[in-house]
């Protein structure tokens, strides 16, 4: 690849390609950079179409150290060259990372943390060395946004956490458990919105099945768990909340099995939950631990709970799946299959059916089932590409194209 | 100097038409471009130097709205010129 050519060897590929005598072919190149360094020099510019174009600029005289002795010297005024290279010759050259694109970032990112950021470059490189590391970065400091809020919305419920864990001690009547057990998780649900949000499309097109969602959420908390002080009431109420997951996950699956006949269930779901089996066994090792501290309160709420629960999930559903209807619409006609493979993007699939990387979102969108996250696309997913012309997409219309990007932008702040 | 005067003089040192110089050269280039997006490095004696340097990411501010911007690595083809050619532009630097 990266091997030093000299001008031989540029004669040769110039001389094979024009169909010279590499005599010729030579004189050719010895008169024309011959011109280009004399013109240079005198007129200061010079352009050649699709290569780029040269320009001498005066440099001020400066002050400066010779780094060796130590002594102040001046650096004369002068003149140099630069290089400016064209379009062509960019794109060209820039073809691997062409896909990237700058980035707004939010206040509170910082980078300048270094330990952090080692941690994080570790795990990049680990992962994926060349995929959408700015992304990935963007998407780590916003977890970490969210553990903040996590953490601080566990604060207020340490409160409510205790009287809790007192009557399950003292075994009271069950009546009780589920009544006080509901509000809780009724706060957590409003004091995390986010990351219903980053879940939620998941559960719309399956239409029943809360795991993914439930699994999605574990591995956030269990990561502050780790975190967060050796704090004993903060311990306890993770047990609390690891019990609601597992009362959760269990009202789900009750709510799947009431609804297995409904047709559309069965593909989506399937291919949610593989995708999902990476969180969930992260999830399943400290699952344990919760069952068997509580065990006997664990069956009593699993008992008193589902029905209600499951109603609170259908009434949801309902509502998300009104919402999501909309914008499907369009996703059905001579759509094509993709399975993902390694270095794959959104916008690298989008270039290649579409002809522009704006035009992600529309295969986002028809997929956002499987895809709980915009910025993570899991290898091995099989991905449904709608045709072109049932979205009215073209890559040469400038208004089709800022009409992906708005909505890209909206996406984007959606999973923030 | 434009691609126009270039080819111009360049058909009349060679004695060729225009219409086969500005062929020519339009192939040299693609020679060049083509090398330097495989990320070869062509050095032409007593001119300089051609070759691509990755550029890291970085962030940018918007000094107006005090935006923050990430920008992304990229991959440039930069010129080094010869000794040669920095002399030559230092003699005419002494002439003014």
């Amino acid at each position: 690849m990266s091997t030093k050519l000299s001008f031989a060897d540029i004669v040769d590929l110039f001389a094979t390609k024009t169909g010279q005598t590499k005599k010729d072919a030579e004189l050719f190149l010895r008169e024309l950079l011959d011109i280009m360094s004399s013109k240079m020099c005198e007129d200061g510019l010079l352009k050649i179409r699709d290569f780029g174009t040269f320009k001498v600029v005066d440099v001020e005289s400066r002050e400066s150290i010779d780094v060796n002795t130590g002594t102040k010297i001046v650096i004369a005024s002068h003149r140099k060259i630069t290089f400016a290279a064209d379009k062509t010759l960019k794109d060209l050259v820039n073809k691997p990372f062409s896909l990237f694109e700058p980035e707004l970032l939010n206040d509170g990112v910082s980078f300048e943390q270094s330990a952090l950021d080692k941690i994080q470059d570790e795990e990049l490189d680990e992962n994926e060395a060349d995929a959408e590391q700015t992304e990935l970065e963007i998407e780590e400091s916003q977890n970490t946004n969210m553990q903040g809020r996590l953490s601080k919305a566990l604060g207020e419920m340490t409160f409510d956490s205790n009287p809790i864990e007192d009557q399950v001690q003292e075994s009271h009547p069950i009546e009780d458990n589920p009544k006080e057990i509901i509000p809780l998780e009724d706060t957590k649900v409003d004091i995390l919105p986010s990351e219903d949000d980053e879940a939620a499309p998941f559960i719309e097109p399956t239409s029943d099945d809360e795991i993914p969602a439930v699994a999605n959420d574990k591995p956030d908390t269990i990561d502050l768990e780790k975190e967060s002080p050796k704090d004993k009431s903060l311990k306890k109420l993770w047990i609390i909340a690891g019990t609601i997951f597992v009362v959760l996950g269990v009202a789900a699956v009750a709510f799947y099995l009431f609804n297995v006949d409904d047709d559309r269930a069965n593909k989506p779901l399937q291919a949610a939950v593989a995708e999902d089996t990476d969180s969930t066994s992260k999830a399943a090792a400290p699952k344990p631990r919760v069952v068997v501290v509580k065990q006997d309160t664990l069956t009593h709420k699993t008992v008193g709970q589902p029905n209600a629960d499951s109603t609170k999930t259908s009434a949801n559903k309902i509502v998300k799946e009104t919402e999501r209807a909309k914008p499907n619409v369009p996703a059905i006609p001579k759509a094509t299959t993709e399975v993902v493979s390694e270095g794959t993007t959104f916008r690298t699939l989008a270039l290649k059916h579409y002809g522009s990387k704006e035009f992600w979102v529309y295969i986002y969108q028809a997929n956002k089932a499987k895809i709980p996250n915009p910025n993570k696309l899991r290898y091995g997913l099989s991905i449904t590409i709608p045709d072109a012309k049932s979205l009215g997409i073209d890559p040469k219309d400038p208004a089709s194209i800022k009409r992906a990007k708005l909505l890209n932008d909206k996406i984007l702040s959606e999973v923030e | 100097m434009t691609h126009k005067e270039l080819v111009a003089e360049l058909a009349k040192r060679l004695e060729q038409t225009q219409a086969r110089t500005s062929e020519l050269l339009e192939t040299f280039t693609t020679v060049m471009n083509d090398n330097l997006a495989d990320g070869n490095s062509i050095n032409f004696q007593g001119f300089g130097l051609f070759e691509i340097k990755k550029k890291m990411e970085r962030i940018s501010v918007n000094p107006v709205t005090k935006q923050r911007f990430l920008i992304p690595p990229k991959i440039t083809a930069v010129y080094r010129p010869s000794q040669n050619v920095k002399d030559q532009l230092n003699s005419k630097d002494n002439e003014h």
